[in-house]
């Protein structure tokens, strides 16, 4: 039996690193432009990018996870009773069955980039004046002075938020049982629901505590890697 | 011809107006030191020049030749304040050398993406010519320290020799030894002496009195965003005409 827990348990395994891994892939980079969005002088840009970031980080996931799932098939349905049909608002309509792991990961891409987002501003915007000063008057273009001076600085500063963040996405992805995505968690309920079984549940810890382990250990190694130099 | 002419400067920001028509000209070879006590203009006169901040009005000329007219150039391309900022180095107070580089490289980096993007040329190896402005300012066996392991002095001589290492007509100094203590700021004021003995054309923003009168072949005071004197050392520190030149002056008496 125990086993066989092991094994069920880690095919949900594989489905919690894919909704990590995945996340990750897209909201490292959209986090990066939406905090360019965030600093940006058009203002129309900067607040509009600010209000998401508001409404994302200031309601839970949960919450944002049974939107993405649920809200496009109303809005299917209630488009089809109007009488406009067309590819688009079919699909929408029959989003809600096929699409589970899509929705997750829309939520969590969007949910991680605004995070991942506020941390690289906080990075940048500490940045001394003078860097990009020095990088100026010696003949280097924007570009350079943001590949060459500050990007391994704002590096250096954003590793610690960044591991944090990170490590909780792991957890996070627990969160995709809500919409029955089957993942470790779910994969765990299944041996309680059909054997009585409880402690497959607590058995996941092992998995999660071994993974942010791991993740734990590999962030130390890139912090000392970049203390070869003090700012 | 003069080097640099500065005619008719004006900056303000916002409100307040900062330099309120600066003119000046400096020589070939010729140590200017600009004088003048807080919030006088002085950093700002030196961001002007080095496209760091844009003047409402004035003319930069180099050799002759206008680099930047205020009135007629409304708008710069990145390339084209590239090439004049070439003409010109700036030595910061606070040194702002790039902590994650060494010595060497802080100084090699934009030799390597000038010369790269063909705007500078460089007869030979540019970390040999490198490391030869390094021996220059006293570094040569710092070359592969990084910044926090210098002290502020051996910091500034490394941002002294990164700013020369590109050969710019002119060099700017704003303060190069305020966040230097008194031994530090030896140190790095015999470096600009060096300079000057090897006929570097200079500008130097500067509280050191005595050093000013010995290097300068023309100090200027700054006045509420005014040249209200200029002239040859001895003309300034010992025969000050201006009102404002004396009470500023006054103040460094004893510390001579
Ligand atoms: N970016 C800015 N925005 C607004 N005001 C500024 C700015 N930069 C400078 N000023 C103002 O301009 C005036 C002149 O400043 P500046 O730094 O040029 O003086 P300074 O002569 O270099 O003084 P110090 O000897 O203290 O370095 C000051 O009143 C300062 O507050
Ligand atoms: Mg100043």
């Amino acid at each position: 039996m125990f086993n066989e827990v092991t094994l069920s348990l880690f095919d949900g395994f594989v489905v919690t690193v894919k909704i990590f891994a995945l996340t990750l892939l897209f909201a490292l980079p959209i986090g990066l432009i939406m905090s360019f969005g965030s600093m940006s002088k058009f203002k129309p840009l900067k607040y509009t990018v600010k209000t998401i970031v508001w409404i994302i980080r200031g309601t839970p996931l949960m919450l944002q996870l049974i939107a993405i799932f649920y809200v496009p098939g109303f809005v299917g349905k209630w488009a089809g009773k109007l009488g406009i049909e067309n590819f688009f608002i079919d699909w929408l309509a029959d989003w809600t069955v096929p699409d589970r792991f899509l929705a997750v990961m829309i939520a969590f891409v969007i949910n991680y980039s605004c995070y991942f987002s506020e941390i690289y501003r906080g990075g940048i915007e500490s940045m001394p004046r003078g860097q990009y000063e020095a990088g100026a008057v010696l003949g280097m273009t924007k570009t350079q002075v943001f590949f060459k001076v500050i990007l391994m600085q704002v590096i250096k500063k954003i590793v610690p938020p960044m591991s944090n963040e990170i490590i909780t996405l792991v957890k996070d992805t627990s969160l995709a049982r809500v919409i029955a995505v089957y993942e470790i968690i779910w994969a765990a309920q299944k041996f309680a629901k059909s054997d009585g079984l409880i402690w497959p549940i607590f058995y996941t810890a092992v998995y999660y505590l071994i993974f942010c382990g791991a993740l734990t250990l590999l962030f130390g190694y890139i912090e000392k890697k970049l203390d070869y130099y003090k700012t | 011809m003069p080097i640099l002419e500065v005619i008719d400067m004006y900056k303000s920001f916002g409100n307040t107006s900062v330099l309120k028509g600066i003119s000046f000209s400096v020589e070939k070879g010729e140590v200017v030191s600009v004088i003048g006590s807080s919030g006088n203009g002085k950093t700002t006169l030196l961001r002007c020049l080095t496209f760091l901040e844009r003047p409402e009005r004035g003319i930069i000329k180099v050799e002759g030749e206008t680099i930047f007219d205020a009135l007629s150039q409304k708008k710069l391309t990145e390339k084209e304040i590239r090439k004049n900022r070439l003409r010109f180095g700036l030595v910061f107070q606070n040194f702002n050398l790039f902590p994650q580089y060494t010595a060497l490289e802080n100084v090699t980096l934009a030799m390597q993406l000038l010369s790269k993007d063909g705007l500078k040329k460089f007869n030979g190896n540019i970390s040999e010519i490198a490391c030869g402005y390094l021996e220059r300012v006293g570094l040569g066996d710092k070359i592969s320290y990084y910044p926090f392991q210098l002290s502020g002095g051996q910091q500034q001589r490394v941002a002294i020799a990164r700013a020369l290492a590109l050969n710019p007509d002119i060099l700017f100094f704003d303060e190069p030894t305020s966040a230097l203590d008194p031994l530090l700021t030896n140190e790095v004021l015999a470096t600009l002496k060096g300079l000057a003995r090897e006929n570097m054309t200079m500008i130097i923003v500067t509280h050191e009195m005595k050093f000013a009168k010995e290097v300068s072949d023309k100090v200027i005071f700054m006045h509420e965003g005014r040249i209200v004197e200029s002239g040859s050392p001895k003309q300034i520190f010992e025969n000050p005409e201006n009102v404002k030149t004396q009470e500023f002056l006054s103040g460094f008496i004893d510390k001579d």
